[in-house]
């Protein structure tokens, strides 16, 4: 998209460090000089990585699909007009997501994702663009059994109600998808999806 | 007169090079036999007389018989010049004599003014060979030249080759001592000649010909005195050429632009009477701006540096051209933006200040120095308060400051006074960074000139004696603890590193700064080196650095709200622990303060509720002492007198002791609870394990150093076996190290501390071995509350670290093989537990030192025929005996001279244990618990005798064909646990002297599991035993790598499909039965997946077949309950799914589509996230097919 044509030409960034993960992943990024010989002196005895799970309260009784999931599938599409991801530009926020698993003694039952998109200006007109990029993401990496719900944060954007319908509509995301130009522009979106 | 013109005209016709060859050497054959005879030479240069015109000058001398063919062609004149040129080269320089040297080259000579169109390549070839005759005169040389110059406007219609020729002539012969001085002789200073040379090259294109003008220009430059006319002249001619470049071509000539670079250089830097020519043509091209790119740039810097450095005389090439010079480049860098130009226009301003210093040999006036400095301060003073251009300016000034050590000596005071005065009042935090910045670039700077003071004038290191020591680091000293007090809270910086990103930066520096104060040092009156800083900074800087390392630990321990600011860098601390390490290389008391303060933070905690608080706390704790390891083990100190009172006399391993001994005192942090079922699982024990872990870490650090320092090889040399140490040390106190650290060691094992060099290692093994033996007799005898078993494994690892480093003939001078049993006690344990201890020992050791283990009923075939009770046994006590038993049958050395000389004992054992296979086999009275670990037992001790490739391991393959025919789950059980005999074990390592042969995966692939091969495909025998075959071929065959299978690649596809598609489905605990099909497939699509192009469908089926299995134990039993294998094989099925878009046509895979990705959807809900992850790939891999 040309430079002329950006609505908001200086977001807030985001950096790397400040982006929601797993506690696992950030702890095991501390590995200065001093550790350089752990993996000799522990081994496969990896007493570091039990603690940690253990103190982030991961279910050992299963690791179901949660916001945090949702989170990492999504945040890293790419914004059609900055070269900055979703989760970068604050977009997509884990808060704002939110999970409702099959029922236990179900697990095909029916469960629900529903995240709320925060763009980064109120009248974005490339907003209906990203919520649909995150449904499609989304229809592609979750099982059936669940329900997707993609909609404006409210109060987040003018025209809310209208993208929302336009999102929830699924004949017209179906015909969306049709359009090459727009699923051109979707693909670009989802290429560091698969980087 | 014939010879000579019959060989003429065999050459003139001929075209082959071989042939042309022998024929010039016949011909130098006649005239050398007839000691060059003026009739026979005459005949010879006569020979070409057919092809030449009639009234060529000369040739009435040449012809003879009136013959007359013409002007004849072009081609056949030149290669009859050939002719002559050819038999001058093969002829011998010595024979030919002053008249007929001088009547060839008028002949060739004459060619330039008549014959432009063939005569010239042969004629300058021919010259060039006159040229080396021993009866060339110089007059000739000058001849030579000038005939050359009557070539005029015809040069440049010459060929390129042809150019290049006469290029090289003119190079010999203006190289050429005598000819140089004839030719000046002749044209006197103006060099006449040389104006007539320029308007002849002047359109010169081709690079290989440019490279060998310049050449020329260069030399005539600096070895000819030329007028300043003739000078302006030559400049002109070369500097049309600047900046030069080079058009890419499809055919390289082995020149490169950057060639022509240099040579143009060369020719700029050739002489200084171009000074001013140079000079300002240079900064003219340099002052365009951005018209000029920066590689042109680049090359004008580049190039005025390379006059600077090159010309003679500074004080008339240089010092007029200063001041235009620093005008002009000053800009570069105050207002440059790219790095390149930054650093060659320093180079530039380094390169002036090193040409006003003078040589190693000979000083320049100081005035000329003092001056230009003070040029460039005058200018950058300002700078250096405004924040804009305190880098740029501080760039320049530190750059010309720190060239040498004059210009250090003559400046550094009042450029450090002016950064103490703007740090004073910096105008804003980047100001203040940027001033440290140039502070610590100053220090580098410093020890750098002082480490390299040698090299230079013995005026230098005088100089350095007169610096003021008192006064320099103080100065320094207070301007960084002035930034350091300025910023109040640091552990802000640990807890909110996103917010503080600029005090972080700022605080890295000054880190940086006082460990570079630390370790500088002074030259002294008697010209040795001593530290810079005084007792009371050397403490304090230590003492900055160590609150920043001790810092976070008790934020951990004590803060709950710790949780989840952890994702921070560590880099202050990485920063604090790297300079800490460099201030105790050289301050050793800072590494006793380290230790102390770590030390007491650490006891000022109870560990044992530490994992009740925060885990956090723990991770610290182990960061602690790892940095404690690293700060004092990864760096030899240096010994570097200073007027600090040490109370400990030097020694490089005061800092190993130091940590060791208080590693020991630490233990234990913390007891475990004993009314807990399983000790082992308690988490409290982990405070002690990171001091056990830290200890290793320590030990590995200082043996990596001593290789660094003195190589391996060093190490080895430097050392004497000398008796038993183990009861040496018994003779020491258990509190030894801990007497060695306070110093109190007098009467004991003296003199322990006091070596250099490399026997710091021999006395670091000693340590080690010491520590060893401690810690062996603590965990043998300690209370069991803090030597539970992992801590014992641990010890175990500590001692294969330090027994792995003894040569042999140690090993076995110190008894370490009966020590293994024994464990340093006198006796042979036989506790449970201690079998861990006899392993760290074993792992460690040569083979030869294991010798005396293996005599016929000894200690080895004891412990290797020793069955454990399986019933009562848990697979982790069958590993660490396994692990033992693996070491045993790996070390065997039978025959002559051994313990062993019949090569029985490893025999026995295997036979025992083949035996107890088929026994176990043959019923099912065993239970199944009992066979794995039997199986497992066995399968270690076969792969110890695998490992070596030993022929008696080789009875195994007929083991399993007895065994796997009997029908019940013992024989399924002896199948699966095949793979082991080529899994992956640390002990069989190089490092830990194990023997493996080169070969040992293809050795098993070959005798155990191909015979397995046909046994495992469907049609013979039943298929119950068919299934066992095939699995053990299997699991052998995953664990080795595709080339060891590849001969069989065909046979082994059919068993994986077969195994894959079987209809019965395994049970989870044989998940092997997938696991293993499926991780050949996956080594098999990776390596030729061509060779399963013609069964995708039956691989699909298997593979979804293994996927769906492995989705429904996870559903029924949970993914906790379910088995690690049960998973792996899930993964590997879906990995090798998203292979197949990726390995075959898209129309090979269109059919099963729609049941992948309805598989794939469905499995995007697995339980397992890893897994999930995996199907998300797989789907939209698939969803690209079209």
């Amino acid at each position: 998209m040309a430079s002329a044509d950006i609505q908001n030409a200086n977001p807030t960034i985001l950096s790397v460090s400040q982006l929601p993960t797993r506690l696992e992943g950030r702890i095991s990024a501390n590995k200065g000089a001093h550790c350089e010989y752990d993996n000799v002196v522990f081994r496969d005895r990896d007493w570091l990585k039990d603690l940690m799970k253990e103190h982030a309260g991961d279910d050992s009784a299963g690791e179901p699909l949660d916001e945090q999931e949702v989170y990492d599938l999504i945040s890293v599409i790419s914004d059609p007009e900055h070269p900055h991801t979703l989760g970068e530009l604050n977009v997509v926020r884990l808060p704002d997501i939110h999970v409702t698993p099959p029922p236990r003694n179900n697990p095909k039952g029916l469960g629900n994702v529903q995240v709320e998109l925060t763009p980064t200006i109120n009248h974005c007109s490339l907003a209906t663009v990203i919520g649909l990029a995150v449904r499609v993401r989304l229809e592609q990496t979750l099982p059936p059994n669940y329900r997707i719900d993609v909609r404006m944060k409210d109060g987040s954007h003018a025209q809310d109600d209208q993208v929302n319908k336009q999102l929830g509509d699924k004949e017209r995301v179906a015909a969306a998808l049709e359009n090459d130009s727009l699923k051109g522009v979707l693909d670009n979106m989802m290429k560091p999806c698969f980087a | 007169m014939a010879t000579f013109k019959d060989l003429a005209l065999q050459y003139v016709l001929s075209d082959d090079e071989p042939a042309q060859l022998e024929i010039v050497k016949k011909a130098a054959q006649e005239i050398e036999s007839s000691g060059a005879n003026r009739t026979v030479v005459g005949n010879w240069a006569a020979s070409v007389q057919p092809w030449m015109s009639r009234d060529q000058p000369g040739d009435e001398d040449l012809v003879e018989d009136g013959e007359d063919v013409g002007n004849g062609d072009i081609i056949s004149r030149s290669k009859a010049l050939a002719f002559l040129a050819g038999t001058l080269e093969a002829l011998d320089k010595s024979l030919l004599r002053t008249d007929q040297v001088t009547f060839l080259v008028g002949f060739f000579g004459s060619m330039f003014s008549y014959d432009h169109k063939s005569g010239i390549t042969a004629s300058t070839q021919a010259l060039q060979q006159l040229q080396v005759m021993k009866a060339f005169k110089p007059s000739l040389g000058v001849k030579m030249v000038e005939d050359l110059l009557k070539l005029k406007e015809d040069f440049r219609l010459q060929t390129a080759a042809t150019r290049l020729e006469i290029y090289k002539l003119l190079s010999t012969l203006l190289h050429d001592e005598s000819v140089s001085s004839e030719l000046q002789h002749k044209y006197g200073a103006s060099c006449g000649f040389v104006v007539d040379l320029l308007q002849l090259c002047q359109h010169e294109r081709d690079p290989r010909n440019l490279m060998v003008w310049f050449k020329i220009q260069a030399d005539l430059l600096r070895d000819y005195s030329p007028s300043p006319e003739v000078t302006e002249e030559i400049f002109k001619a070369f500097s049309a050429y600047f900046p030069i470049s080079l058009r890419s071509s499809a055919t390289p000539i082995g020149i490169t632009a950057q060639d022509l670079k240099l040579a143009v250089r060369q020719c700029f830097s050739a002489h200084h009477r171009l000074a001013s020519h140079a000079f300002s043509f240079l900064l003219q091209k340099l002052d365009q701006g951005d018209a000029v790119t920066v590689a042109v740039k680049v090359d004008i810097l580049q190039t005025i540096e390379a006059c600077i450095t090159n010309y003679e005389n500074p004080q008339v090439s240089v010092v007029p051209y200063i001041e235009k010079l620093w005008n002009s480049l000053k800009y570069e860098v105050r207002n440059g933006e790219v790095k390149e130009t930054i650093d060659a226009t320093l180079d530039v301003l380094r390169a002036i200040a090193n040409r006003l210093d003078g040589s190693k040999t000979q000083k320049q006036d100081v005035s000329l120095l003092r001056d230009y400095i003070d040029l460039v301060f005058k200018d950058c003073r300002e700078d250096l308060g405004n924040p804009t251009y305190t880098k740029q300016a501080g760039l320049l000034v530190t750059t010309v400051i720190t060239s040498n050590i004059r210009s250090y000596m003559l400046e550094s005071s009042n450029l450090i006074e002016c950064l103490r005065k703007n740090l004073v009042s910096p105008k804003s935090p980047a100001h203040t960074k940027d001033l440290v910045l140039l502070l610590n670039s100053v220090l580098t700077a410093r020890s750098h000139l002082i480490e390299k003071r040698k090299e230079g004038h013995p005026a230098d290191q005088e100089d350095l004696k007169g610096e003021l020591k008192s006064h320099s680091a103080n100065t320094v000293y207070d301007m960084l603890s002035g930034v350091w007090v300025s910023i109040p809270n640091k552990s802000d910086c640990l807890l909110d590193p996103d917010e503080n990103k600029q005090t972080i930066e700022l605080l890295k520096q000054v880190i940086k700064g006082l460990a570079l104060l630390a370790t500088q040092v002074i030259v002294r009156e008697q010209g040795d080196i001593a530290l810079l800083c005084s007792e009371k900074i050397l403490s304090s800087i230590s003492g900055h650095l160590i609150h920043i390392l001790v810092l976070r630990l008790p934020l951990a321990y004590r803060d709950p709200s710790y949780v989840g600011k952890t994702e921070n860098s560590y880099t202050l601390e990485e920063e604090a622990q790297t300079a800490l390490r460099d201030v105790v290389g050289v301050y050793l008391p800072a590494y006793e303060d380290f230790v102390q303060r770590a030390t007491d933070e650490i006891l000022g905690y109870n560990w044992g509720e530490a994992h009740g608080r925060t885990v956090f706390g723990l991770i610290e704790l182990k960061n602690l002492l790892s940095r404690l390891a690293y700060v004092g083990c990864s760096r030899l100190p240096i010994n570097i007198p200073s007027d600090v009172a040490n109370p400990k006399p030097f020694s490089a391993l005061n800092h190993l002791v130091t940590f060791l001994a208080a590693a020991i005192d630490l233990l234990p942090l913390v007891l475990v609870k004993p009314d807990e079922d399983d000790i082992t699982e308690q988490k409290e024990q982990w405070a002690n394990l990171y001091v056990l872990s830290a200890i290793h870490s320590g030990l590995l650090f200082f043996h990596r150093e001593c290789v660094a320092k003195y190589t391996a090889e060093a190490l080895l040399a430097d050392r004497s076996v000398g008796g038993n140490w183990v009861e040496e040390l018994d003779r020491l106190p258990n509190n030894w190290l801990q007497l060695l650290r306070s110093d109190e060691m007098t009467d004991v094992a003296p003199d322990q501390m006091a070596v250099d060099g490399p026997s710091v290692f021999g006395r670091y093994l000693r340590f080690g071995m010491f520590l060893t033996k401690y810690l062996y007799r603590q965990a043998v005898t300690g209370a069991s509350l803090i030597w539970t078993e992992s801590m014992i494994e641990q010890v175990g690892d500590i001692a294969t670290a330090v027994v792995r480093r003894l040569t042999e003939e140690e090993q076995v001078s110190h008894k370490l093989a009966r020590e293994a049993f024994e464990l340093f006690n006198g006796r042979t344990s036989s506790a449970e537990h201690t079998l861990l201890l006899t392993r760290g020992i074993l792992t460690g050791l040569w083979p030869a030192a294991m010798s005396e283990l293996y005599t016929p009923d000894g200690p080895a075939e004891k412990y290797l025929c020793n069955v454990p009770v399986f019933a009562i046994s848990t697979m982790h006590q069958i590993e660490i005996h396994a692990s033992i038993s693996l070491i045993l049958t790996d070390r065997y050395k039978g025959g002559p001279s051994t313990a062993d000389p019949e090569y029985q004992v490893i025999k026995r054992v295997l036979h025992f244990w083949g035996e107890k296979l088929k026994e176990a086999c043959a019923s099912a009275d065993m239970k199944p618990q009992s066979m794995e670990l039997l199986s497992f037992l066995a399968m270690k001790v076969f792969t110890g005798a695998a490992a070596r490739q030993d022929k008696h391991a080789r009875q195994l393959a007929q083991v399993l064909e007895e065994a796997l025919v009997n029908d019940n789950a013992n024989a399924d059980i002896l199948a699966r646990a095949t793979g082991i005999l080529v899994e992956h074990s640390y002990v069989l390592s190089a490092e830990n002297h194990a023997i493996v042969g080169r070969l040992y995966h293809q050795w098993v692939y070959n005798f155990i599991a191909s015979p397995l091969l046909q046994r495992g495909l469907p049609g013979g025998g039943s298929p119950a035993a068919a299934k066992r075959f095939r699995t053990a071929a299997l699991c052998i065959i995953s664990g080795s790598s595709f080339g060891v299978f590849e001969a069989d690649l065909q046979q082994v596809v059919r068993l994986v499909i077969v195994a894959l598609n079987d209809e019965d489905e395994p049970t989870p605990a044989a998940a092997e039965q997938f696991t293993t099909p499926l991780q050949v497939l996956h080594d098999i699509i990776n390596e030729d997946p061509d060779s399963l192009k013609g069964h995708i469908k039956p691989i699909i089926d298997g593979l979804l077949k293994a996927h769906r299995w492995g989705y429904r134990t996870v559903a029924k039993a949970g993914l906790d309950k379910t088995p690690t294998k049960v998973l792996l094989a899930s993964k590997i099925a879906l990995d090798v799914l998203g292979q197949l878009p990726l390995k075959f046509e898209h129309r090979h895979l269109l059919a099963y589509i729609p049941k992948v990705e309805r598989i794939m959807a469905e499995t995007c809900g697995h339980p397992s996230r890893q897994i999930r992850g995996v199907a998300r790939e797989v789907r939209a891999r698939w969803l690209k097919i079209n």
